[in-house]
């Protein structure tokens, strides 16, 4: 993952990030959008990428305006209605059976969902 | 009178009067969709046969006991990312175009104890992500009021649905307008319940601080009167609010604005807004004064910087919630992957459109280390000062009124190349989500190209009693919602 590729690399785009507080464009790279869709488990074709790069590139110099807002000592806001966390009780609830929960399996094996095999034999 | 043409309420007063049986309602629906849908396609899913079954049966038990629910035998529309226990919920996505969901959503399981029937799930942009239904792995529905134009979205198909006359109203879900935005441009009614009002549990995740299940309807009676079936505290989400729920039609018998103090925000009047939308919204606010209600300008100073916190907030929580999309237990899965890795790139890489991979790659963006500071961090603080200007002007007035749209709807294909142009055309309903507050979208009048102009009133938190008031008293007194468009 980029993010533990060395930190050079990194901080050369924190470098471009307090550029762009200063209203200097923050410029999305085909480089930057391959890296962003591994992280994503996505997978891009040159043609996205390219178009993915001018797009996101379009829409972040859109979202630098929020650098126009003074939030030093401002809280951040995630949830707005007062919501707070709700417990409840550990009880056994009915559920839903094992076919039913099955059914959608894209692959299924007696009672199990069915993927590539994860753990090499020695 | 064809029975496509009654309102909920009118309908459910037939119904319950034994004036009408259910398998005719249902009847006259099928036949009304089969001649319109050609031209509309406001539909992905019909569910016609189990419909008519579940009608013969409801009209049974009827037979030998005559005691209707509110909403027994009413025809309804639900949008296609709410889950129906045993009829497809796709998100318009090719993810999920086989997915069957085992289990209802909580609102369809409220609909369903008073024995609505569903006529079918309505399309929308995949996984609601959008404002015109063009982002639909399954094509476009049309405007009725002009085949060439969008009908908004996300929940463009089911308020085609409702201005088509193709139910008697529906469902929508909105996370930054998407159901007054099309409510908007389909000249229908379309209302957004506080944040917690309604459970989200059965609701495909999209932005979960912002996502709301509410009303598409003919008229502001009808909101108010599915708004009460639906709203309500649910142990099964635990952002729904345990608060009890107000007989919402109570709220519409005070036909004066006496007492009610408006404001106007000056920041939704500037450029950008259309002429014939803002003409059309300032006769509005006239006719509200009309009513007995005090006027006055009032200032959302961050409203610039709504569309901007969106955009990082949404398509943060976005990727967040697609990660469950892995071609694992459910939903689609590409075929002949060598390992799980490419079981999951590939599966994703086929499964999601151009749209949605753009949202999951800005959300994992703006959330990765080195980022997370400067862009998500930053957009929960703007949000923070967005919610306080609606504070502030909540001192001064008990509701806002503004365009839903600065334009009326426009033509296929001429956003769609331009992601940035068609998230600004949200600027009027974001900041809305964002506080977390009621808001409605009712018609105020119509361009001179005969498209419908949408007028947006939002109230404080909770106070969605105050909205309906006052959409209703401007309804009854303008009348739009009586014009119906020629479909051709
Ligand atoms: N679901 C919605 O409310 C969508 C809002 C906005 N049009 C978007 O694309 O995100």
């Amino acid at each position: 993952m980029w993010i533990n590729q060395g930190t050079s690399r990194k901080a050369s785009l924190w470098n471009r990030i307090q550029l762009s507080c200063g209203n200097v464009t923050m410029e999305i790279t085909q480089q930057d959008v391959e890296k962003v869709a591994q992280l994503a488990r996505l997978a891009v074709t040159p043609a996205e990428k390219d178009t993915f790069a001018k797009q996101l590139s379009q829409i972040l110099k859109h979202v630098d305006k929020l650098n126009q807002y003074e939030t030093t000592g401002v809280e951040p806001t995630s949830t707005v209605m007062g919501q707070v966390n709700v417990f409840r009780e550990d009880v056994i609830r009915p559920s839903l059976s094992s076919d039913k929960a099955l059914a959608n399996a894209p692959e299924r094996e007696a009672d199990g969902f069915v993927v590539p095999k994860i753990v090499e034999e020695r | 009178m064809s029975l496509h043409k009654l309102s909920l309420i009118e309908l459910q007063r037939k119904f319950k009067a034994g004036e009408v049986t259910a398998a005719e309602i249902v009847r006259a629906y099928s036949l009304r969709i089969s001649q319109i849908e050609p031209k509309v396609r406001a539909f992905v899913t019909h569910t016609q046969e189990s419909t008519s079954m579940q009608a013969e049966s409801l009209d049974q038990k009827l037979k030998s006991w005559r005691k209707t629910m509110p909403l027994s035998g009413m025809p309804l529309a639900i949008k296609d990312n709410i889950c129906t226990d045993g009829v497809f919920t796709t998100c318009s996505s090719r993810m999920l175009q086989n997915f069957v969901p085992p289990y209802d959503a909580t609102v369809i399981a409220k609909l369903r104890a008073q024995d609505y029937i569903l006529l079918g799930k309505t399309n929308l942009d995949e996984f609601a992500m959008g404002s015109s239904t063009e982002n639909s792995a399954f094509g476009p529905s049309r405007n009725p009021w002009n085949l060439q134009c969008v009908p908004g979205g996300s929940s463009g198909g089911s308020a085609a649905a409702v201005a088509a006359e193709e139910c008697a109203a529906a469902l929508g879900s909105d996370t930054g307008g998407s159901i007054r935005q099309p409510a908007a441009f389909c000249g229908v009614v379309g209302l957004k319940p506080t944040y917690g009002r309604v459970s989200r549990y059965g609701l495909v995740a999209f932005a979960s601080s912002l996502d709301q299940i509410g009303p598409i309807t003919r008229n502001v009676s009808d909101a108010a009167f599915l708004l009460g079936a639906i709203a309500g505290h649910d142990p099964l989400d635990s952002t729904s609010i345990d608060r009890p729920v107000p007989d919402y039609m109570k709220s519409l018998q005070k036909r004066d604005l006496k007492n009610l103090r408006v404001g106007v925000p000056v920041e939704f009047f500037t450029e950008g807004l259309d002429p014939e939308v803002e003409q059309a919204v300032r006769s509005a606010i006239e006719e509200l004064r009309h009513l007995g209600a005090e006027v006055k300008e009032v200032r959302l100073p961050r409203t610039d910087a709504a569309v901007a916190v969106y955009y990082v907030i949404a398509t943060a929580e976005a990727s967040s919630n697609l990660a469950r999309f892995d071609g694992v237990k459910f939903g689609f899965r590409a075929k002949e992957t060598k390992d799980l890795l490419e079981l999951y790139i590939k599966t994703r890489q086929e499964g999601f459109g151009p749209e949605v991979k753009r949202r999951i790659m800005l959300g994992t963006y703006v959330l990765s280390a080195g980022y997370y500071d400067a862009y998500y961090g930053k957009a929960q603080a703007v949000r923070t000062l967005v919610c306080q200007d609606f504070e502030a002007a909540f001192k001064e007035v008990d509701l806002i009124v503004t365009p839903t749209t600065p334009t009326p709807a426009f033509r296929l294909g001429e956003k769609s190349e331009d992601p940035l142009q068609m998230y600004l055309s949200d600027v009027f309903t974001i900041s809305v989500n964002l506080a977390g507050l009621p808001a409605i979208s009712l018609p105020c009048g119509f361009s001179k190209a005969g498209l419908p102009i949408g007028l947006q009133l939002i109230g404080r938190g909770f106070e969605e009693e105050t909205v309906l008031r006052a959409a209703h008293a401007y309804e009854q007194s303008a009348q739009w919602h009586q014009k119906k468009p020629t479909i051709r």
